[in-house]
């Protein structure tokens, strides 16, 4: 982990069970009757819009390639998780909140890979890699409250939000990078070095996003599109909610959690008809903590 | 009289095609191997999967979701595939493509550039952390080839699927 990460993780540490803090989980769209689509969820404003048009411009297989970095990049300050037995668990949860995504194909598919760096927390590159520290999973009492957080980090991704991180100048450089590397037939030498420093930067963009977590917008954004997910699903999407209460206070541009458990308890009030948790589910998720 | 009436009604059906084609807009897929489904939710039957760049006549989206008409060796088939799946211009082509119906030579060659695996390899090699083998690591025990099916007597066990009485 960065420092600073660490630094604001230390400085929003609580009590008892922790909080969330690079992404703290689930959004606030919530349009009618908890329905909120990828393109409401982009466009709320003139400035999101253009952001979200010019993100279009990178690829699937450039967004994938950039999350594989900042996922390696991750990974190589934190600790895969020894617990292959609860990581197929949080796997099949992830898996299947992600088909009822808006975006259920990805070029490498959805991974969810578990950490053990005793924080709580969660990470979600562009491409669907996200990982989930333990003490997240274990921040949740029931399969429907970590399919929410699940939910809301799938949810990033296919808004796109880690992408709209990149700062405008970046962007602008790695399109021009790209363009010359595409069509010059000299396209070696310094035009590979170009394209390759900006794709450190544009990596370096989405690296801090991830790891510090995005604007309250966003958040909103991604509880709203979760509790979605979850009532199509089935999964009852109060989980969510409850999840977020148990956090502190941390880092309040990503939202107040108590606000935002509270926005998501709108939503599902709004919900004609709100799923139950079933007890096989509690029972699964419990025996996969064990 | 009886064939006039036949005849207009003919026509009828005709401008009402056409008035259809009209409101159906020209897309391509974006994600190669995007599932055409038989229904606009997430685990209704798949009918075929789309390679990227493909075309296809799509309606408006609603609740995530659109209507497509997609030409296919097999025939025209219709169904459905998540609106996040298409974009209106044609995409840039994945490094390693060939060319197909539709791609230029240039944008076969523009394929092969870009943020792609040349770039990770690069990175790779001066990866003194250990990050990239960590992510093999991590994505060879992560991957699901077939989430939908592979998942599907979980899903029924915990009673996971499509909810009828709620949002849909």
């Amino acid at each position: 982990m960065s420092p600073l990460k660490r630094i604001l993780l230390g400085l929003g540490a609580c009590a008892g069970m922790g909080f969330l803090n690079s992404c703290a989980v689930v959004g606030g769209a919530m349009q009618v009757a908890g329905t909120v689509t990828g393109d409401q969820g982009l466009s709320s404003t003139g400035a999101s819009f253009t952001r979200a048009a010019q993100v279009q411009q990178f690829s699937d297989e450039e967004k994938m390639y950039t999350g594989r970095t900042v996922a390696a990049n991750l990974l190589a300050q934190s600790r895969l998780s020894g617990r292959t037995a609860l990581e197929r668990y949080v796997g099949a949860v992830g898996q299947t909140v992600a088909q009822a995504s808006q975006k259920p194909d990805l070029p490498q598919g959805w991974h969810f890979v578990l950490l053990d760096d005793h924080e709580v927390g969660a990470y979600s590159t562009p491409g669907g890699i996200v990982m989930v520290e333990e003490n997240l999973v274990r921040l949740c009492q029931d399969e429907d409250e970590l399919a929410g957080v699940l939910a809301h980090e799938v949810s990033h991704v296919a808004l796109d939000h880690p992408m709209q991180a990149i700062s405008a100048s970046n962007q602008k450089a790695a399109f021009e990078s790209l363009a010359n590397w595409g069509y010059s037939k000299a396209s070696q030498g310094s035009d590979l070095s170009s394209l390759q420093d900006q794709f450190k930067n544009v990596t370096a963009d989405v690296g801090e996003a991830v790891n510090h977590g995005y604007d309250r917008d966003k958040e909103n954004a991604a509880d709203m599109e979760a509790v979605r997910i979850c009532a199509q699903l089935g999964y009852d999407p109060r989980g969510l909610a409850r999840v977020l209460r148990r956090l502190k206070s941390g880092d309040k541009s990503h939202g107040d959690p108590a606000a935002r458990a509270a926005a998501v308890d709108q939503a599902c009030a709004a919900l004609p008809n709100l799923p139950q948790p079933s007890p096989v589910r509690t029972a699964r998720f419990l025996a996969a903590l064990r | 009289m009886r064939s006039l009436g036949w005849a207009l009604a003919a026509c009828l059906c005709l401008l009402s095609a056409a008035h259809a084609d009209d409101t159906a807009q020209r897309r391509y897929v974006c994600v190669d191997g995007t599932r055409l489904l038989s229904r606009p939710a997430a685990f209704s039957k798949s009918l075929a999967r789309l390679r990227k760049g493909q075309s296809l006549a799509a309606s408006a989206p609603s609740r995530g979701y659109v209507h497509v008409s997609v030409d296919l060796a097999s025939g025209t088939v219709t169904g459905y595939i998540p609106a996040r799946a298409l974009q209106d211009s044609r995409p840039k082509l994945d490094a390693g493509a060939t060319a197909s119906s539709d791609a230029s030579a240039q944008e076969v060659a523009a394929a092969t550039k870009g943020f792609n695996r040349q770039i990770e390899a690069n990175l790779r090699a001066s990866d003194t952390k250990g990050g990239y083998l960590k992510l093999d690591q991590a994505l060879g025990r992560t991957g699901f080839s077939d989430p939908v099916a592979g998942l599907a007597d979980w899903r029924s066990q915990g009673r996971i699927g499509e909810f009828q009485g709620g949002a849909q």
